[in-house]
């Protein structure tokens, strides 16, 4: 295979250089915490291992075991219900349950800590219906609070995944089970929720990805996590080496879920036809059946989304004038160029590599194509200290020579700058756009750009002409499902964001920690609100 | 003059390795139309791909109007060939209305919109620059697509399955006009079909692949008079084959073979005997529109097919069969 790629004149050598420089340039972080796996840890770590490694360990495991088994319950029953059954308000119901999508978990966190506390929400309600003087105080703070907050907050993506499999993928099954005489209950455990558990499987891997790569749950709720560690070693040790370790150690384990993910997903080979795929038909249960259904569903959309918007609410509205500043729209301002311009990076590079792996004939490129998109699965924390190690060592470098060639004192070109940050994020959330897109070229297919080329037409202009135009929502998906998961990332932005930049997640995590939960709300809000954004259009989108 | 000629081509794809032209060699004169046909997987598409730039092969040779555009050592691309492709399912730009479309190619022509009028013109849609492709019916859309192949004046057309998407009752109305316009223009052109009627019916010589090889090449009357294979025989029609053994039943003097063989409706029948035929039993029958299937069963225990014009059945369950030499094809095994 290599010898073909490098002796094949055939091969279109200016897209394969430019694949494998991409490739190199967003895998570097990941290659420089893996090879880390290999020289070894701090001085410290002898201290962690003996002391704390066991505490982080079985709390990572806890949170990845407990919020499993609830997003599994929290999203496959909902599914099913809004799939096989039809009552009033369905399909808003339907819609609704998405909506925990646009809280970040560490909001939906911050919010239940409102709610449960001490004079709050919940206790003061308690006081009023039960016009009682005290009720027993629950505290949310602690591991069984988090591993509930957050699975109301990720419930959305198993809930997702089971839904598009039960309502357009099961239909011939479900229809063949019915004629051999199978009910409705039956005919949902024996064939519908075997054969949807790669798709739920699938869904429940984004979870574990999202718990594992929590940093801001964690922190406020005192819980330690691996996450937490990395942050620990790093600020409060000051040993970035055993920060690399363990982000190394939480990175083979993830590389770890997904192959166990693959290799589940390769021995049953579920194949689906789905030209052939029509919606299930819904049965009309008796009323007071639906009434039930109505209520199971709300549980989870009050408890992922409402209840936290109200706290969320109310604390704004408690401290509107303090927080309202010409400083907050600074942050808004910043967060949001930051994001578009991620989001502008990330689709130019999906576009790139995709068409790039089309066009250059060569194998060993299109399998290194689709490599880049594994940086989603890789924790923020993980990405920004693999970011920090290569270019603390590039920017030394440049300045060295600029010092000796130019005589000239520059700063550092990406470590601790906005060009950092942004490369920080792209490795990130590459795949949030590769993926729409990669799915909208794959339903164009070639022909068109094959009709241009055989008109004589050149590639460039074919690019502008007919690819961008054919795959103009595919594009436009893609960058705004970028731009709003840039707007929520937290621990990556955390530990890479330049002196004197400020965005709405960091500035929401800074009032937290100074225990200034209530004037969270305010930039809280504005991340929610562009998170609704998407989600209106991907329901659109799941709904045609 | 040569328009084309590939020579020794072999391309086998890397997903599975499986050889799907192997060694292949070829030529088309200029205004010669000739047919590639095959079962599905013969490598048709791929050759097609081949010639027009859209795959490279593994190794060989072609060579467009004297002028090398595939070696080991050079490469030319799609777009710089010259050559027009009209794809199976056509594909029309469909955010561009039809003048667009068919103009698309012309950015080296002087006037562009009187050459979209005159192509639009020749497939008879002269009116339809405005309108887009989705408002189209399939054989409109079809026209179309010659119409943007046609319009840069290539130096050689491909068509790949060019009617499989369209309506069968359509079907061989399109397919006259199309090749009415084709043969119009006197350009040389190549198009793949797995349907035999296409074939025979407008090419001036077919070629017939099977696994990566071109198998017969030679006028329709040639190919269906006288196949080399009885898969090359049964692709134009139903046929029995006997083999020696078989045929020696029949006690008819004709020059050896491995193979024989003779189509349904050419074997002769009465209900009584008569000399130099055998007796046969009527075992089922399916009712074919113009034709009546029988299959029958002969004393010796073979069991042929007999076609029968459906408005005279056989009546009864026997019948009495002749083969006439004439109508008996032969076939050797290769070495």
């Amino acid at each position: 295979m290599f010898s073909s790629f490098y002796y094949n004149a055939k091969i279109d050598k200016k897209w394969s250089l430019l694949t494998i420089a991409i490739v190199l340039l967003l895998g570097a972080p990941l290659l420089t915490i893996l090879l880390k796996l290999f020289s070894g840890p701090g001085e410290s770590w002898a201290h962690i291992k003996e002391y704390l490694l066991l505490d982080y360990l079985s709390n990572s495991l806890f949170l990845m075991v407990a919020c499993s088994i609830f997003t599994l319950i929290l999203g496959v029953i909902p599914a099913w219900l809004v799939s096989a059954y039809s009552f009033p308000f369905r399909k808003l119901l339907q819609w609704l349950l998405i909506l925990p999508l646009a809280f970040p978990n560490y909001l939906t966190a911050y919010a239940y800590a409102g709610l449960f506390d001490y004079s709050g929400i919940y206790e003061r309600m308690m006081v009023q219906i039960f016009n009682v003087d005290h009720v027993s105080h629950i505290d949310i703070m602690g591991i069984w609070g988090l591993a509930w907050v957050m699975s109301f907050s990720l419930y959305p993506y198993v809930y997702l995944s089971a839904r598009s499999f039960f309502s357009h993928q099961s239909h011939r099954q479900m229809s063949a089970a019915k004629v051999l005489g199978a009910g409705r209950f039956k005919a949902f455990y024996s064939i519908a929720l075997p054969l949807a558990r790669p798709a739920v499987v699938g869904g429940l891997l984004l979870v574990v990805m999202e718990v594992l790569g929590d940093y801001g749950s964690a922190y406020y709720y005192g819980v330690s996590t691996y996450t937490t560690a990395i942050f620990r070693s790093w600020f409060a040790l000051e040993e970035p080496e055993t920060a690399v370790y363990l982000s190394a150690q939480l990175c083979m384990f993830i590389l770890f879920l997904i192959v166990m993910e693959r290799s589940l997903r390769g021995k049953k080979k579920y194949r689906f036809n789905s030209e052939g795929s029509q919606e299930l038909i819904k049965k009309t249960p008796k009323a007071h059946i639906q009434v039930m259904f109505m209520l199971v569903i709300i549980i989870p959309i009050s408890l992922g989304f409402i209840l936290p918007l109200i706290q969320m609410m109310y604390w704004a509205s408690l401290t509107f004038h303090e927080v309202w500043s010409t400083s907050l729209l600074s942050i808004v301002w910043s967060s949001f160029y930051l994001s578009m311009i991620t989001a502008f990076i990330c689709i130019c590079i999906s576009f790139l590599l995709i068409y790039a792996a089309k066009w250059s004939r060569s194998l060993i490129i299109q399998r290194l194509s689709s490599l880049p998109i594994l940086g989603y699965a890789v924790p923020g924390v993980v990405i920004a200290v693999g970011i920090m190690i290569p270019t603390l060592i590039f920017d030394k470098w440049l300045v060295n020579i600029a010092q000796y060639y130019l005589n000239w004192s520059m700063g550092f070109l990406i470590n601790g700058t906005i060009i950092g940050l942004i490369f920080a994020y792209s490795v990130r959330f590459l795949a949030v756009a590769y993926h729409p897109l990669e799915a909208s070229i794959q339903k164009t297919g070639m022909r068109f750009e094959q009709a241009a080329q055989m008109l004589g037409v050149q590639r460039w202009k074919r690019m502008l002409q007919i690819n961008i135009p054919l795959n103009k929502l595919g594009l436009l998906s893609g960058a705004l499902l970028v731009f709003v998961d840039t707007m929520k990332e937290l621990p990556l932005t955390l530990l890479l964001k330049p002196y004197g930049i400020m965005t709405l997640s960091v500035k929401a995590f800074e009032y937290a920690s100074d225990e200034r939960i209530a004037e969270t709300a305010l930039p809280a809000l504005f991340i929610i609100m562009t998170g609704l954004i998407p989600i209106f259009l991907l329901n659109r989108m799941m709904n045609t | 003059m040569t328009v084309l000629n590939i020579q020794g081509v072999t391309k086998s794809y890397t997903s599975d390795r499986k050889c799907v032209l192997s060694n292949l060699d070829f030529t088309l004169e200029k205004g010669e139309i000739c047919a590639f046909i095959g079962e599905s997987g013969t490598g048709k598409s791929t050759l097609l791909k081949l010639i027009a730039g859209l795959e490279t092969s593994d190794s060989g040779t072609i060579i467009l109007e004297g002028k090398t555009v595939e070696s080991a050592s050079k490469f030319v691309a799609a777009e710089d060939r010259g050559i027009g492709f009209v794809f199976q399912d056509f594909a029309l730009f469909p955010h561009m209305s039809i003048k667009k479309n068919v103009g698309y190619g012309l950015a080296k022509f002087q006037d562009k919109t009187a050459r979209v009028s005159e192509v639009l013109r020749m497939v008879g849609l002269a009116s339809y620059g405005d309108r887009y492709p989705h408002e189209l019916s399939g054989g409109e859309q079809q026209r179309i697509a010659l119409a943007r192949a046609l319009a840069p004046n290539p130096t050689l057309l491909l068509l790949d399955e060019p009617f499989s998407n369209l309506d069968t009752a359509l079907k061989s109305q399109i397919r006259n006009e199309l090749f009415e316009i084709i043969k119009g223009t006197g350009i040389s052109c190549i198009f793949v079909t797995h349907d035999a009627q296409d074939a025979i019916s407008l090419a001036h010589k077919i070629a017939v692949l099977d696994q990566g090889k071109v198998v017969q090449m030679g006028t329709p009357k040639a190919l269906f008079d006288q196949p080399f294979t009885p898969a090359i025989a049964r692709f134009f029609g139903e046929i029995n084959i006997f083999n020696q053994e078989e045929f020696q039943h029949f006690d008819i003097e004709l020059e050896k073979a491995d193979f024989y063989g003779i189509r349904p409706e050419h074997i002769t029948y009465s209900l009584t005997p008569e000399k130099n035929s055998q007796a046969a039993v009527i075992m089922g029958e399916t009712f074919h529109g113009l034709w009546r299937k029988y299959r029958i069963k002969l004393s010796s225990q073979m069991e042929l097919d007999l076609m029968v014009d459906a408005q005279v059945p056989i009546e009864g369950k026997e019948v009495f069969i002749t083969l006439a030499p004439a109508y008996l094809l032969m076939f050797h095994k290769k070495d």
